[in-house]
């Protein structure tokens, strides 16, 4: 499978396929290798998500892991300084204090953190660590901070919580709802499908703060205030069903709960809401008849809805709109959630997540809980465990006093990180695996170096469900091992031996005991992998979910009500700041900020200010400015456009040495624990 | 070539650093060894060379000395990336590497007998002090030497010493400017384009200009106005450069490399290109 | 030193099997780098140890053969600390054989040979491409993407080459054009066959009189006259995201960035890697100006500088017409369908 081309001298030039170890698009394409190490990337024409086409973080993947200062040894914290150590010396460290932590203050004193970033091989073994060793539930990840209100979410109106429909399909759709989505920029590939699908003369409809490359090419735009998405959403379904728009008879067969819904959507008139969203009410009229009337219509969302206080309810908001023009369970429709991290659909299917085991199947079902036992030839905790969130809260609490941290950065990537310093410092033992020393892994006692997407082989399964192989190319930079022979070895020296030949026999574990993923196996997803559910050895996969009968048998119709975000504006601090994402940077910028074309692109941070606004206080483009809330502050450059709303400011979070969320605030969603990244309230001064 | 292989540079030693400013310095250079037929004046007035430290990378920077100065060249940088910012670093005795000199050069030896003007903006007076300096050195062979030379502040004038010692040579004018009034300064006040007016007569001399490109497009019509010929105006454009030889593309503009068919241009050259100053 | 040294034409001819054991035997002497179509059905130049490897049935390769003699990713040097008598050159020295370029793609190496001789030498790609020999074959037809008659770059080449293969149905008619290809030929001598004659150009004049998607002379003018609508250019930035790609693929892109970085084992390298004018960065300098001002500026570079300087300065179309790029934009733009809107512009 891996093309070797074996050249009789010099020129041993490889191309071995993988996956994007950047968003959950989950692009296919070969890495170059050439003499044992990475020297490029080339496209794949066959593959079904990528087709022939990346993005530019894709095309210079390469480039991102092989930076000077990847970690190549164990480092193990003396004297508030890292030296280095031995696999074994580091090991033993780790398994001894977790043990004694574990005999000490009980297993639910342990917390681990499983990986978006790493294979569900990891993410399995993960949470077999923390349940299996450890005895806890208290097993996490960075869904926390993006997608886990999709999770809780569509669990509550569909059964299911993942992205209903295949990205292929989105091309194909009559109609296009984007809110909460800078699709362009953060999953371009999907992007593509939107760009194609107006090009061939469908209908789009975008709603966001900014007004993003795809508002440009909008049928509507309707640039909303951050926080408001309830409201409007709501407005829209007042409409639909005081003109009759909805499909009366997918409602009649399919849902159940409408007159619920009914009674609250019933105060949200465009005049009503207008003044609420800041956008004209004929303007959301005319985008309630365009999403009703144009069928299929497929409703795409990140975390634009996700990352509030009321991140769960917004989901439900547009399983509400969706299910009320009976666009779920049909081709080139649904509700799509575009999962963020190459693998953070992986993690959750795997449960790296303190209330499920793998499978979605729940913690606290003692039918499940035997199985598992049988499985593993241990007892199991049947209570559900802390979130990421709960974790950093019960760790300044005292209650929390071991974590086992993989490829995560929480002091850049969580909210208010002036907090999760103050928790991480108290806890008694911190190990982290990670490829690049980060702000977290300094913090650490113990830190182990992790090999990464190009040194490993394992799975990755992308936002539409789709389980794909990554091929190991070059060899384990230095002494770094891949994240889920650590984890092996660290069990094996806690008492519980995990034995694994390779990462295969870890996926046939996983199809044992995860029915989605029961015909799942590396040999059936080498060429174009697999969507699940896929319950046995002959099933095909499934290209969208919910055809005929939702997941939890009728669709539920929830009537939500509109709730401002957690801090508003006020005279102190009288705008909304909002955080996200670029497309040439990723996340925290481990990997984006050492690859030179992407780095030199956008090379520092900067704060997106309105030009009225930025008038207002004699601000110009690239002049120092100082964002502040009442959590901390920055000085970055400001550049002044229209593309944010009057009033909103946004920045991104992909630069350590200016984090954003120093800014944020620590204000989360109560089922889903989740963040509110998208808006807090800031102040604004020129910096002279 | 100072080197002989395209891409690898030459050894050469930091004989003298000068601080001209709060961000720009002096270097003056020699070569660590002469094994080469090519040495230290091997270059023409305006050309320059691809600075190399190795672990920042490279930077074009304008020789400034005169080839007519022996056992030397000279290059002033300004701090503002991250190959200037390691050069900064780097003391008397410090080892950098040079490839060139690359680009063509100003016309000045074919003027001789005529007046020339010199107009520079920042640190743009550097690349002109090298035609300058040559100019002078062969006195005789030009006519009347005017230089207008404008900073944003007196402590962003570079070569102020220069300035004045120009000033005295026998037919040559110097003026200087600020851009706005300033504590401690009694001299002309007003962008560089304030002070066309003392040239205005001499549209039929050869004017070199070079400066940010504000400065050099705000000149270039100012001259234009006061009825200087295209074919008269010349200046030196900036670019991005990692190869200084016209291979890596950066530089690319209206069909030409300005590493090899520049950075010199005629004003009637970069109209016929339609490349925009 | 020219990197294809003419000769006469010379004619031979060769049958499938021959190509076949030909082609088997340079492989396991030399170093033979030819179309491969892995498990997944991309088509793409690597190199093969036996021609049973070799994919005989393709339209073109994914990727050009560029990657041969300017790769994506190459050491120029290494370097230890501040030294410059450190520096260690990193040229590499290979010599090899590459079999199955189109016409489109030889008249694009061509093109860069032209253009790394053009006022210095480049060594990097010279000395590995001055070593190499390259084994053409030609098109029987156009395929919907590509418009090498529009461009004069095939779909057979009148010279330039150094073997060209011309199908005569099951087997091949051979043409020798350059002194490495006769050596190539001389050295395996007994797998050719006698003289076959192809009238090249009737084979041209068949194929430009079927093809041609455009009048090239026509879309030379409407840009060096900037007769284009300033809208057309408007959408093309609208929908570019800078990926690269089109660029990155190209056959006769040759643009490139250059880092100091050291890897990961401590090797401190200059290195060069592709680059690409569509990106802003690729423009801007250390402390901030731009003198592209624009994105419509940007996209419009591409265009004047293959299908009018590079015309100007090389007597050769820069776009060889391989098609390529048409397919690979996430914004939908489509090169070819571009070309034939500024055909009709003015």
């Amino acid at each position: 499978m891996i093309q070797k081309g074996k050249a009789s001298n010099g020129v041993k030039l490889e191309y071995i396929p993988t996956t994007c170890p950047y968003c959950g698009t989950g692009c296919g394409f070969y890495l170059k290798v050439r003499a044992g190490e990475l020297v490029g990337v080339a496209l794949s024409k066959t593959h079904p998500v990528s087709q022939g086409r990346l993005c530019v973080k894709g095309v210079t993947s390469w480039e991102s892991v092989i930076g000077s200062d990847r970690l190549k040894k164990p480092l193990v914290k003396k004297n508030g300084k890292f030296i280095e150590t031995s696999w074994d010396k580091a090991l033993a460290m780790v398994a001894g204090r977790l043990s004694e932590l574990k005999e000490k203050y009980g297993p639910d004193s342990l917390g681990v953190w499983g990986s978006a970033r790493c294979t569900n091989e990891l993410n399995f073994l993960a949470q077999k660590l923390a349940r299996a060793v450890f005895g806890t539930n208290n097993v996490d990840h960075c869904a926390r901070t993006c997608h886990s209100p999709t999770v809780a979410g569509l669990v509550r109106s569909f059964g299911s919580g993942a992205m209903t429909n295949s990205i292929d399909e989105i091309k194909d759709a009559a109609c296009i709802f984007a809110i909460g989505s800078n699709t362009p920029e953060a999953h371009p590939l999907i992007g593509w499908r939107i760009r194609t699908a107006k090009d061939k003369g469908a209908k789009l409809i975008v709603c966001d703060p900014r007004k993003i490359d795809t508002a440009q090419y909008a049928d509507i735009y309707i640039q909303h205030y951050p926080g408001t998405d309830i409201a409007l959403l709501n407005c829209m379904m007042n409409v639909i069903i005081s003109e009759g728009l909805e499909d009366k008879e997918y409602v009649r067969t399919r849902t159940e709960g409408l007159e619920e819904l009914k009674k609250v959507v019933e105060k949200y008139t465009p005049e009503y809401t207008s003044p609420i969203v800041g956008v004209d009410a004929e303007l959301i009229v005319k985008a309630a008849r365009l999403y009703a009337k144009t069928r299929p219509a497929s409703l795409v969302y990140t975390l634009g809805l996700t990352e509030h206080t009321v991140g769960t309810e917004n989901v439900m908001s547009v399983a509400n709109l969706a299910m009320l023009t009976g666009n779920v369970g049909v081709e080139s429709g649904g509700v799509n959630p575009l999962r963020g991290q190459n693998n953070v659909q992986g993690a959750c299917d795997m449960a790296a997540l303190p209330n499920f085991y793998p499978g979605y199947q729940k913690v606290d079902d003692p039918a499940i809980q035997e199985k598992f036992e049988k499985a593993w030839g241990v007892n199991l905790s049947p209570k559900p465990g802390l979130t990421t969130t709960d974790q950093v809260i019960q760790a300044k609490a005292g209650k929390i006093k071991g974590l086992y941290i993989i490829g995560e950065d929480p002091l850049t990537s969580d909210p208010n990180i002036t907090e999760v310093r103050q928790s991480l410092e108290k806890l008694e033992f911190l190990v982290v695996h990670e490829i690049y020393m980060s702000p977290t892994a300094e913090l650490a006692d113990v830190v182990l170096p992790g090999a990464s997407f190009a040194e490993k082989t394992g799975t990755f399964t992308n936002s539409e469900r789709r389980v794909q192989l990554i091929n190991k190319a070059i060899e384990p930079i230095g002494q770094s091992r891949p994240d889920w022979q650590i984890v092996c070895d660290v069990a094996t020296r806690m008492g519980y031996p995990f034995k694994y030949a390779d990462t295969a026999e870890i996926m046939d574990e996983i199809a044992a005991l995860a029915p989605i993923y029961g015909g799942i196996s590396h040999d059936r997803i080498r060429k174009v992998g697999l969507q699940w559910p896929c319950p046995d050895k002959s099933h095909p996969g499934t290209k969208y979910l919910h055809k005929g009968k939702f997941t939890r048998g009728l669709g539920k119709f929830h009537g939500i009500e509109h709730k401002p975000p957690a801090e508003v504006p006020d005279d102190r601090y009288p705008f909304i700041l909002s955080t996200g994402r670029m497309r040439f940077h990723y996340n925290d910028g481990t990997m984006t900020r050492r690859t030179h074309i992407l780095d030199r692109e956008f090379p520092f941070m900067f704060v997106e200010v309105n030009e009225r606004d930025a008038e207002r206080l004699s601000l110009r483009d690239m002049n120092d400015c100082r964002v502040s809330t009442r959590r901390g502050q920055l000085t970055v450059k400001a550049r002044v456009s229209d593309r944010v709303k009057e009033g909103v400011l946004w920045m991104p979070f992909h630069y350590t040495e200016a984090p954003a969320n120093l800014l944020t605030n620590d204000a989360f969603c109560p089922i889903a624990r989740t963040g509110e990244y998208k808006a807090c309230a800031a102040k604004l001064e020129k910096v002279v | 070539m100072f080197n002989s292989k395209l891409y690898i540079p030459r050894a050469a030693v930091i004989e003298n650093v000068e601080e001209l400013t709060y961000d720009t310095k002096l270097y003056r250079l020699r070569f660590k060894n002469h094994k080469s037929d090519s040495n230290e004046n091997d270059y023409k007035p305006g050309q320059f060379v691809q600075v190399s430290i190795l672990g920042a990378g490279e930077a074009p920077i304008s020789i400034c000395s005169s080839p007519t100065e022996k056992g030397y060249f000279e290059l002033c940088a300004r701090d503002v990336g991250l190959v200037t910012g390691a050069l900064h670093k780097l003391k008397i005795g410090d080892e950098l590497g040079i490839r060139g000199p690359y680009g063509n050069s100003f016309p000045i030896e074919e003027f001789g007998g005529q007046d020339i003007v010199f107009i520079g903006g920042g640190i743009g007076l550097a690349p002109l002090r090298s035609a300058i300096n040559f100019a002078l050195d062969s006195r005789a062979s030009y006519g009347e030497i005017i230089i207008l030379y404008g900073a944003r502040t007196k402590e962003d004038i570079v070569f102020a010493d220069e300035l004045d010692e120009w000033n005295r040579q026998k037919k040559v004018k110097v003026f200087t400017t600020i851009d706005n009034p300033q504590k401690g300064w009694t001299g002309h006040v007003g962008v560089v384009t304030t002070l066309l007016d003392k040239i205005k007569h001499k549209f039929k001399a050869k004017a070199f200009v070079c400066g940010p490109a504000i400065m050099i497009h705000f000149t270039i019509k100012g001259l234009l106005d006061a009825g200087w010929a295209e074919e008269n105006i010349i200046t030196t454009l900036e670019r991005h450069m990692k190869c200084g030889v016209g291979k890596c593309g950066h530089c690319y503009i209206g069909g030409k490399y300005v590493c090899t068919d520049g950075p010199v241009f005629t004003y009637a050259q970069l109209n016929s290109l339609a490349i925009e100053v | 030193m020219p990197v294809i040294s003419k000769i006469e034409i010379k004619n031979a001819s060769i049958t499938k099997n021959n190509l076949f054991a030909l082609l088997d035997k340079i492989s396991k002497e030399k170093t033979l780098i030819a179309p491969v179509r892995n498990e997944l059905e991309d088509v793409d130049f690597l190199p093969v140890d036996n021609a049973a490897a070799i994919c005989f049935d393709y339209d073109n390769t994914a990727s050009s053969a560029k990657e041969f003699f300017f790769p994506q990713y190459e050491c120029m040097f290494t370097f230890s600390g501040a030294s410059n008598a450190s520096i260690k050159d990193k040229n590499g020295n290979e010599e090899i054989v590459l079999f199955g370029l189109r016409s489109c793609d030889v008249k694009g190496m061509k093109l860069l040979d032209k253009f790394y001789q053009r006022t210095f030498e480049d060594d990097y790609y010279l000395s590995k491409r001055r070593k190499s020999v390259i084994i053409s074959v030609a098109c029987p037809e156009l395929n919907e993407q590509c418009f090498c008659t529009a461009t004069e770059t095939g779909p057979v080449l009148l010279e330039g080459f150094d073997i060209q293969l011309i199908s005569t149905g099951e087997d091949y008619a051979v043409q020798i054009g350059s002194q490495k290809g006769l050596e190539l030929f001389e050295k395996y001598k007994r797998l050719f066959g006698p003289e076959v004659a192809v009238d090249v150009k009737k084979l041209l004049a068949q194929a430009k009189k079927k093809e041609p998607k455009f009048n090239l002379q026509k879309v030379y003018e409407n840009l060096k006259e900037d007769k284009v609508d300033e809208k057309f250019w408007e959408d093309i930035a609208s929908r570019c995201q800078s990926c690269g790609l089109c660029l990155f693929l190209c056959p006769t892109c040759s643009c490139y960035t250059v880092t100091d970085k050291d890897t990961p084992l401590g090797e401190s390298r200059r290195s060069r890697q592709w680059d690409a004018c569509y990106f802003r960065g690729f423009t801007r300098m250390a402390a901030g100006y731009d003198p592209i001002r624009n994105n419509k500026e940007m996209i419009k570079r591409k265009y004047l500088h293959k299908l009018v300087q590079q015309i100007d300065e090389f007597e050769t179309s820069g776009c060889v017409g391989c098609g390529r790029c048409n397919l690979v934009c996430v914004g939908n733009v489509n090169w070819l369908d571009n070309i034939i809107k500024i055909e009709r512009a003015g």
